[in-house]
């Protein structure tokens, strides 16, 4: 609102200066040097009230869209947290960095300069009104006819800047597909077409880019019209006007200078809007994801290793199709060990991971000590059951910032010994890069591993912890599974000492 | 940046660059006309000559508004055709400038790089349509304007070139000295928020189960915090500069009525002129103040064009031959001799050694991270030995392209990528001309027709992104299937069978000794089972590379 009442300042300021330089002409006019000096200290104070609206109102604006931006990127991260990603990882990334900055942009910029492309026009035309009656009827009609053409043009135009949000997405996402399928595509001596592929890409999106561009920016041609030829038609009547002697060359130079102001917020707001319509696209696009999913149960979690119960789970990965056979029913008594095997596909992880309280659930029921786990707080479960997936990443900069993922409370004697329980000989402040080069495989599992063991869990839930292994550590990594004393979910490819073990089926097609 | 990939790139588009160009000169020309000639007509009308004198103003200001609003439309327009082009060029180039780079010569982060080379190129079409292009045609519009104010009141011109000085140059530079600091600033918050909500959505889960998800929140939130200190600090300097030029725009209005004024009484000037000079420089100077805010970001731009730039500078991890030699038909067989290959302080292969011949089926064993994958990365020439060399039958790897070696080799990596389309689209990228029936096929001899079926479109199901609906096993296996297709005589498979039950993989690596009878493969795998089906079991430990005496069945 501050903002608003400093363009209005400004507004009233430049009214001042234009009456000012008007007075000043009028006297070079006549040749008379009367007054001049004191209107010569009109525009200069009109200059400085002016210029201290203008320095003191952009700041301002930036002020009123951060705490919005820091709510919706923290609710944004919450989701990406709890449901995944939105159509991918890309995508998410785009949506929760230069998305949710172009809402952030759309709020401080767009908002307060359309608040005043309604409220300074008015003014101005009320001022032109009120000193010469016909010129503020001239511009007065002009602006009027303004909603009228934008409304025509620019509701069409905003569903082409969304068509262009996504056109951009696409042919971004095309980008990052070539270069990160850059090893795929030059083991097959692709890679050249689909560099040069990109090219033809980039000349398509140039073309229906500007194919919606053209019309996008017709609103603006109309603006553009209006206000040069308000103002055309104004020297024109003022100069007919001051023919017949009817007006004076003040009023007339006065009413000039100030009609393309009348136009200028609006051209201003105007051009916001282009750039800001790739904002209405991300807040679209981020209220449809931060829709809240279902609520978490709100029992506590156990204090003790539970026991677990399958009740007929049926497991679907992702929506596009159904893995895993017939319904699984199981029992596993607190603190054994259950191995999960079954060919590929048949659900092994995603068993895993609804016993973690992620991803979408199946049909049937999974109970701990018998109650439903849905049923149970699910943050606090998950602080109880540790997982490794299949393929764990060690995020941080070194093995330490690997293991506790920035969880203070653990010690580096507490992640030694869950080493010794591994095999693992690591010192804590090696370095490690994105994607660890110099790490093995194997040492990567395990050092995965001892990140679940070092926060004590009641539940230790293994996806193919001996994967990767050879055959020496994969001996030491069974041993240690076996030593353990929580309950152990572990799905493998070879046989553990398991006290029980849950086969899982393939999906069965019909045809085969 | 005199010669690189936006010069290049602007070359390149220079017709559209042009016409952009000319349209914005017409702009700034026009609207100076209009301010110009309705100062004119207006105090002339004062003086009240016959009316017909003023018939032909009065259509130069009906010509200068039309001209005006059409030359912003195709100002508008073009600027952002020429910007698309730019773009598109400059993401076609800097692609050309990781080919080669990609796998081995451009380091683990590749994903990062591909995040903020993204971001980059984004910023060189704001610097084309937010900065450069409203700069330069405002500054030749205000040279037009100087040269008009000059035939009327030379000292005012002078005044005029002076505010015009240091709108157009002296600002910017202010703009960019002082925005400097915070513009990195910002530039390092939004690089550290991409990156956190990549690991967020790469992983998540794994936070989520590791406790860890209030840290991230903590950490996105101090990096918004430094982003709202930066934030303010840019708006405030935007401020200061916009408060500046509108300073220096009054300046100069002031100075122009006073010289204008002074030849008045000397009688240097006509009477119809003495608004002209005044509100030619009243528009002129809007026009260029309008630039002006947006010259803070320009520092970040420069770095983001730098940053590009420096993707020259990575050492291709191949050198390909000057002329190359053609393949001879025989050469089917990989030998390597006395390979070095060292990265950084490790020693990964040292003096190795080995020869791959026609009905060769090899299992690489060896410990994790012992070098498996950087021998079959040689084999492949994805990468030059430091010391020693490879050959194909009788050609030397060092004096054929990349290209020959992998008319003949074929390389799948242990997570091979699924690109954003169909399961046949995928498939395609091996063979573009293969059929459905072929990829059916491939697809089953991989030990994926399960998979088809189960799919609701079959072939036509769209896969790609993390929400892929792969598991690693489905994945690599589709590496495989890729491989099928186009049926090359050396092929090498880099863990084809890890997540898979044995069964699966048995069934994976009978097909594939069924389909390479009389080809060369080699198969890393840590498998024991595995190697029922190799003819010869080589293991890699310690950086050297030895044969197992027990050669199965």
């Amino acid at each position: 609102m501050l903002s608003v009442a400093l363009g209005l300042v400004s507004t009233a300021a430049i009214i001042g200066q234009a009456v000012a330089l008007a007075t000043m002409l009028g006297a070079l006019f006549a040749r008379s040097n009367a007054g001049l000096a004191h209107e010569a200290g009109l525009f200069i104070l009109s200059s400085l009230v002016r210029v201290l609206a203008v320095a003191l109102g952009t700041p301002m604006t930036q002020r009123i869209a951060a705490p919005l931006r820091r709510d919706l990127r923290g609710r944004a991260l919450e989701r990406v947290l709890d449901a995944g990603p939105l159509r991918s990882v890309d995508a998410t990334v785009q949506l929760c960095t230069r998305g949710i900055d172009a809402i952030e942009s759309y709020v401080s910029t767009y908002v307060p300069s359309l608040v005043l492309a309604t409220l300074a026009p008015m003014v101005l035309v009320g001022w032109l009104a009120l000193h010469d009656v016909l010129s503020g009827v001239i511009v007065l009609v002009s602006v009027l006819l303004l909603p009228v053409f934008m409304v025509l043009l620019g509701l069409e135009a905003k569903e082409k800047m969304e068509q262009r949000w996504r056109e951009q997405q696409s042919l971004a996402g095309y980008f990052g597909d070539v270069v990160r399928g850059m090893t795929v595509l030059k083991s097959f001596n692709r890679s050249q077409d689909a560099v040069a592929n990109l090219d033809e890409v980039g000349a398509a999106l140039q073309r229906t880019t500007m194919g919606t561009l053209r019309v996008a920016f017709l609103s603006s041609f109309a603006l553009e019209l209006l206000s040069s030829l308000a103002t055309a038609l104004v020297a024109l009547v003022l100069g007919l006007r001051l023919l017949n002697g009817s007006l004076n060359l003040t009023t007339a130079l006065v009413v000039l200078l100030l009609t393309p102001e009348v136009f200028l917020p609006l051209r201003r707001s105007s051009a916001q809007f282009h750039a800001s319509a790739s904002g209405i696209a991300a807040a679209t696009e981020l209220l449809d994801y931060l829709e809240p999913v279902a609520r978490p149960g709100s029992n506590p979690a156990p204090t003790q290793p539970p026991s677990l119960e399958l009740r007929d789970v049926t497991l679907v990965k992702s929506s596009r199709y159904q893995v895993g056979g017939s319904a699984v029913s199981a029992y596993v008594p607190a603190r054994s060990l259950v191995s999960v095997t079954g060919p590929s596909g048949s659900g092994k992880s995603t068993l895993l991971r609804a016993l973690c309280g992620l991803g979408e659930a199946g049909g049937g029921e999974i109970l701990v000590d018998g109650a439903p786990l849905a049923s149970i707080e699910r943050r606090a479960w998950q602080r109880r059951v540790a997982w490794m997936p299949q393929d764990p990443t060690l995020p941080g900069d070194t093995v330490r910032d690997a293991v506790t993922m920035g969880e203070r409370s653990i010690d580096d004697q507490h992640i030694r010994r869950a080493m010794a329980e591994v095999d693992l000989d690591l010192d804590l402040d090696r370095a490690l890069g994105e994607g660890s080069l110099e790490l093995s495989a194997g040492q990567r599992r395990r050092l995965a591993l001892v990140r679940c063991l070092v926060r004590d869990p009641l539940v230790l839930v293994l996806d193919e912890p001996l994967a990767h292994l050879d055959s020496e550590s994969a001996a030491l990594v069974e041993a240690a599974i076996d030593r353990l004393t929580m309950t152990r979910v572990v799905a493998t490819h070879r046989p553990l000492h398991a006290n029980q073990t849950i086969t899982l089926t393939s999906f069965q097609v019909t045809s085969a | 940046m005199r010669k690189g990939l936006v010069a290049d790139a602007l070359v390149r588009e220079g017709p559209s660059v042009r016409r952009a160009l000319y349209a914005g000169l017409l702009v700034g020309l026009a609207t100076v006309g209009l301010a110009g000639t309705s100062a004119w007509l207006i105090v002339r009308s004062a003086q009240r000559p016959a009316v017909l004198s003023l018939s032909v103003p009065m259509g130069l200001v009906q010509l200068f508004a039309l001209a005006k609003a059409a030359g912003r439309y195709v100002e508008r327009t073009q600027t952002h055709r020429a910007a698309l082009g730019v773009m598109g060029h400059v993401r076609a180039s800097v692609a050309r400038l990781l080919e080669p780079l990609i796998p081995a010569g451009l380091g683990p982060r590749s994903s990062e790089v591909v995040d903020v080379v993204l971001g980059d190129v984004e910023r060189v079409q704001d610097l084309l349509t937010a900065v450069a292009g409203p700069l330069i045609t405002s500054a030749l519009a205000g040279l037009a304007t100087v040269v008009v104010v000059g035939f009327i009141v030379p000292s005012a011109a002078l005044v005029l070139l002076a505010g015009l000085v240091v709108s157009v140059l002296a600002l910017p530079w202010m703009a960019s000295q002082w925005g400097e600091r915070g513009e990195n600033e910002i530039e390092a918050v939004r690089a550290d928020m991409t990156s956190l909500i990549d690991r967020a959505a790469q992983s998540g889960d794994e936070y989520v189960m590791a406790g860890a998800s209030e840290m991230l929140a903590h950490e996105l939130s101090a990096l918004e915090d430094r982003l709202d200190r930066a934030l303010a600090r840019r708006s405030a300097l935007k401020g200061a500069i916009n408060a500046l030029s509108t300073l220096v725009a009054a300046g100069t209005s002031v100075g122009v009525v006073a010289l204008t004024a002074v030849a008045r009484r000397e009688g240097v000037v006509g009477v119809a002129l003495v608004a002209v000079p005044a509100l030619l420089s009243g528009a002129i100077l809007e026009l260029v103040g309008a630039t002006a805010p947006s010259i803070v970001g320009l520092n970040g731009d420069r770095a983001a064009l730098e940053r590009l730039e420096r993707l020259r500078s990575f050492r291709a991890p191949v050198t390909e031959p000057g002329a190359s030699v053609s393949l001879d038909p025989r050469d089917r067989e990989v030998v390597a001799s006395g390979v070095n290959q060292r990265f950084g302080e490790v020693t990964v292969l040292s003096d190795v050694s080995a020869r791959i011949g026609a009905g060769d089926f090899v299992v690489l064993a060896g410990p994790s991270g012992g070098g498996k994958s950087t021998l079959v990365r040689l084999f492949a020439k994805f990468l030059d030995p430091d010391a020693g060399s490879l050959s194909l039958g009788v050609s030397d790897y060092a004096a054929l392209s990349s290209h020959q070696v992998r008319e003949r080799v074929g390389f799948v990596d242990d997570a091979p990528h699924v690109f954003a389309t169909s399961l046949a689209g995928n498939l395609r990228v091996a063979k573009p001309t293969a059929t459905d029936d072929e990829i059916v096929s491939a697809l089953a001899r991989a030990g994926l027709r399960s998979l088809v079926e189960s799919m609701p479109e079959g072939l036509d199901t769209p896969l790609g992104g993390a929400t892929t609906g792969l598991s690693g096993g489905e994945q690599r296996r589709l590496g495989v299937a890729r491989e099928l297709l186009v049926d090359r005589p050396v092929a090498i498979f880099d863990e084809p069978t890890e997540g898979l039950d044995e069964a699966s993989a048995a069934a994976v690596m009978a097909s594939l000794r069924h389909h390479y009878a009389a080809g060369s493969v080699v198969v890393i795998s840590h498998h024991e089972s595995d190697r029922a089906a190799a003819t010869r079991v080589w293991q890699l430990s310690d950086a050297t590379l030895s044969e197992r005496a027990e050669v199965p069945l």
